[in-house]
């Protein structure tokens, strides 16, 4: 199937008609290889630091870090050296790879990223924020507002002080607030993905009856 | 847009650029392979092409959909004399590419040992690149145990120094070698691999100087061999594996008691806390922190939790692992009967057949019974008799 050409509009449009964030990188992996022409004959910068913005941060939202790391090397390094936004994600890259929680927010949050991309930007902060409740959901049994807060990117003082609609954020999840003892006790979160039920069991029978074959 | 071949031969170095980009390769060749065999469970010379070019082109995910799949035939060479009989009908449908693409077909070229050996280092080090360890290391496996008749190749023994460090980044110790190889030729690969082997030992002893040390003195072999990423790598992971051993001493105990017990040597860490809990929700470590009512005390880490709440998200995991790994037995064993009845089928096995029918004491004696694991599909002696 032919490609449309690859413009800021197109982008947009990608952006728009992808469902899930696996549509979104299987769209736009499918524009590299133009991205790469076009880098070679020395076309659009802008065109192509917002592509390969783009592609960048689908990475991120199907978690495909070590992929999104050498998407950073298989940019043109023309293109890169002269790039603050592309030099932007890979500063984020390395936080996220660190999972130095405090700085992957402050990046999202505070790191000048062009208008176009705001949508995915904002898309990742709140996809990294439920992955993060839910990672931290299953690693504590007690923990306080606090370090909770600073997980998530929110206010670690106010959250100190027990501010209530902190509190509310993690009792919304199905966390037990101990004002008592100042400590939150989480309860495990599913991922939000998961497979359903119904077609584990089936599948188990499945492995039981090949294992019975075999 | 059009093409002028006049024109281009003013753009001769541009020309070039292009047609050695090795990225816009990737996907037509993928394409054509699933083309081709969609279950690709048929291992041709484009799956080597084109692993090598995902390789070149630093696009890993690319070649992952080829590799995921197992590799279960080979074309069919000339010496394969029963199936060259059998001409496959080129314009029906066949159950598996196997059947249609030989070394004649002209759709492979003829793929040689060493080619197949290069498929399954060079998929190792996309899995490598990936940091699926496991089926990085099922790769290598796959290479370092390939039957040998004097000597080990060279791409065995690069294959052996990658499979001793993914050993150890996935296991936090070097696995049993595979039953396959033999124990000479596992000789020849120690003796040759030394550095690795003592690195892997100061790794397993749990001392980190002694790993520091021998990590600087093999500097330039790690370099040459282009291993250095890996050793880095087998070094950061000694700190996530210090914790791991001490889950299988203690059930539970406090992150200063921790810090005692596996003291970070590396100094890379000044929070424990929070590096405890980044292995934790990375699934590397299995266990649970808590904080104390008390700001004094210290977090209690527990490990093995299981009984926990969590351990239902676990339970869900491997459920969905298992039905995962239930579709690919099932494509496997599909391509398992297939071999089989090539098998049976063969020359020598029914001349093996024949001998041991003469010998008293059952038809299948000393031979396998080939036909029976198809569930159902058995062999019968007189169909046997009729083919020869």
């Amino acid at each position: 199937m032919d490609l449309a050409p690859l413009s800021q509009e197109q982008l947009s449009s990608i952006l728009t008609s992808a469902a899930t964030p696996s549509e979104l990188y299987d769209t736009l992996s499918q524009y590299e290889g133009q991205a790469l022409l076009l880098a070679d004959s020395n076309g659009d910068q802008e065109l192509l630091s917002l592509f390969y913005s783009f592609f960048f941060f689908s990475h991120l939202l199907i978690e495909e870090l070590s992929e999104a790391r050498m998407l950073t090397k298989r940019i043109p390094q023309n293109l890169v050296e002269n790039n603050s936004l592309l030099q932007n994600c890979t500063i984020l890259l390395r936080a996220v790879w660190q999972r130095s929680h405090e700085h992957v927010y402050r990046y999202l949050r505070e790191m000048p990223w062009p208008e176009p991309l705001e949508p995915l930007v904002q898309r990742y902060e709140v996809y990294f924020q439920n992955k993060t409740l839910e990672e931290l959901s299953c690693t504590y049994e007690a923990i306080r507002p606090e370090t909770a807060a600073s997980y998530l990117g929110l206010d670690s003082a106010t959250a100190q002080q027990g501010n209530p609609d902190i509190l509310q954020k993690f009792t919304n999840c199905g966390w037990k607030w101990d004002g008592e003892a100042k400590l939150l006790h989480p309860k495990p979160i599913a991922p939000a993905h998961g497979p359903d039920d119904r077609n584990q069991v089936k599948g188990l029978r499945e492995v039981m009856v090949l294992l019975g074959k075999s | 847009m059009g093409f002028d071949p006049v024109q281009v031969r003013y753009a001769g170095s541009e020309w070039r650029e292009l047609v050695e980009l090795p990225f816009l390769a990737i996907q037509p060749i993928r394409e054509a392979i699933f083309r081709l065999d969609p279950s690709c469970s048929l291992f041709t010379s484009s799956h080597l092409l084109l692993v090598k070019l995902c390789l070149h082109a630093r696009a890993y995910r690319h070649a992952l959909p080829i590799l995921n799949k197992p590799i279960c035939h080979f074309p069919a060479g000339p010496e394969q004399n029963q199936l060259e009989n059998q001409q496959p009908t080129l314009r029906t449908r066949h159950e598996s590419s196997a059947q249609v693409v030989r070394n004649s077909s002209g759709l492979s070229a003829k793929v040689t040992y060493r080619e197949h050996l290069e498929y399954f280092l060079n998929g190792a080090m996309i899995y490598m690149v990936v940091k699926q360890w496991k089926k990085a290391l099922h790769f290598l496996t796959i290479v370092i145990s390939s039957p040998v008749i004097n000597s080990v190749s060279m791409v065995m023994v690069e294959a052996y120094k990658k499979w001793i460090l993914v050993s150890l980044l996935d296991n936090g110790k070097l696995v049993q070698t595979p039953a396959a190889i033999s124990s000479h030729t596992i000789k020849i690969y120690r003796s040759i691999t030394k550095p690795y082997v003592t690195l892997a030992g100061a790794f397993e002893s749990g001392d980190f100087s002694r790993l520091e040390a021998e990590v600087e003195i093999a500097r330039p072999i790690w370099h040459t061999d282009g291993n250095t990423g890996l050793v880095l790598q087998v070094v950061r992971a000694f700190e996530k594996f210090r914790y791991h051993k001490l889950g299988k001493t203690f059930a539970a105990l406090t992150v200063s008691d921790a810090v005692k017990q596996a003291p970070s040597r590396s100094g890379r860490f000044t929070n424990t806390e929070q590096f405890i809990a980044t292995l934790i929700m990375s699934k590397a470590v299995n266990a649970t922190l808590s904080h104390p009512n008390d700001l004094q005390k210290s977090t209690m880490l527990r490990f093995s939790n299981l009984g926990s709440s969590a351990s239902a998200l676990k339970d869900s995991l491997m459920q969905s692992q298992l039905v995962e790994g239930s579709w690919s037995l099932a494509s496997l064993m599909g391509h398992v009967e297939e071999g089989d009845y090539v098998l049976g089928m063969s020359k020598e096995y029914v001349e093996n057949l024949q001998r041991n029918q003469k010998q008293p004491g059952g038809p299948l004696k000393g031979g396998k019974n080939v036909g029976s694991f198809s569930g159902g599909f058995d062999i019968e002696e007189d169909i046997m008799g009729d083919l020869c």
